[in-house]
């Protein structure tokens, strides 16, 4: 499964999965962060991995990486 | 227009750029400084390596010790940045020992910032993902495209 990563200077992570089902891309995503943690990177998630969504009900997904 | 993106997390990586800039050791620290310098300062003349004594001759201080003009430069690896004259300040040395500080300190932190981003890739191709593309956007971030 296909996922854009985007890691700022400040330390900011943002994973966005490109295809495939939200609950293969959050078990892909958590599958991720647990093996980077054991690789010694430890990543604080501001909020559960969730369902991306287009803002117009006014909700931001800050350094969300849009591929279209 | 749909969107392709289907689950997305967000997060902050725990690590502190200090510890990446400690990772660098003196000897790498010192080259990237005089370079850095050399680039930012030519108008101050050539950086020179110096040993920096503390008060009364008693002791080295540690860290890389650097020399640009009349100013004294201490940098440690922990990312404590010393700027000063050598008790010799002319006009507008003041200003300049702001400026010098203050870029260290700038660079310091960005020089430990792609560290610990080019870190976190390294550990993500550690950890068996393939990263297939990999792009640096005008803002410093980077962005791969990864098989997870």
């Amino acid at each position: 499964m296909k996922a854009k990563i985007v890691i700022t200077l400040d330390g900011q992570i943002s994973i966005v999965t490109q295809e495939g089902s939200f609950e293969e891309g959050k078990a892909r995503i958590e599958s991720l962060l647990a093996k980077l943690e054991v690789q010694g990177i430890n990543i604080n998630l501001t909020n559960e991995v969730e369902q991306h969504r287009h803002d117009e009900d006014g909700n931001t997904v800050s350094g969300h990486v849009h591929s279209h | 227009m749909p969107c392709s993106g289907i689950a997305v997390a967000n997060g902050v990586v725990k690590s502190d750029v200090k510890e990446y800039i400690e990772k660098f050791g003196e000897e790498a620290l010192a080259q990237l400084l005089k370079t850095y310098l050399s680039g930012q300062f030519s108008d101050l003349g050539e950086v020179r390596d110096v040993d920096l004594i503390g008060r009364h001759r008693r002791f080295q201080i540690p860290g890389v010790g650097l020399e640009i003009g009349n100013i004294l430069i201490n940098v440690n690896t922990k990312g404590r940045v010393t700027v000063n004259t050598k008790g010799q300040a002319s006009y507008g040395d003041r200003q300049k020992v702001r400026e010098i500080q203050e870029k260290i300190t700038d660079a310091l932190n960005t020089w430990g910032a792609v560290a610990r981003q080019q870190d976190i890739i390294s550990q993500i191709k550690a950890a068996g993902f393939e990263v297939t593309t990999q792009q640096t956007a005008h803002n410093g971030a980077i962005v791969i495209d990864v098989e997870v």
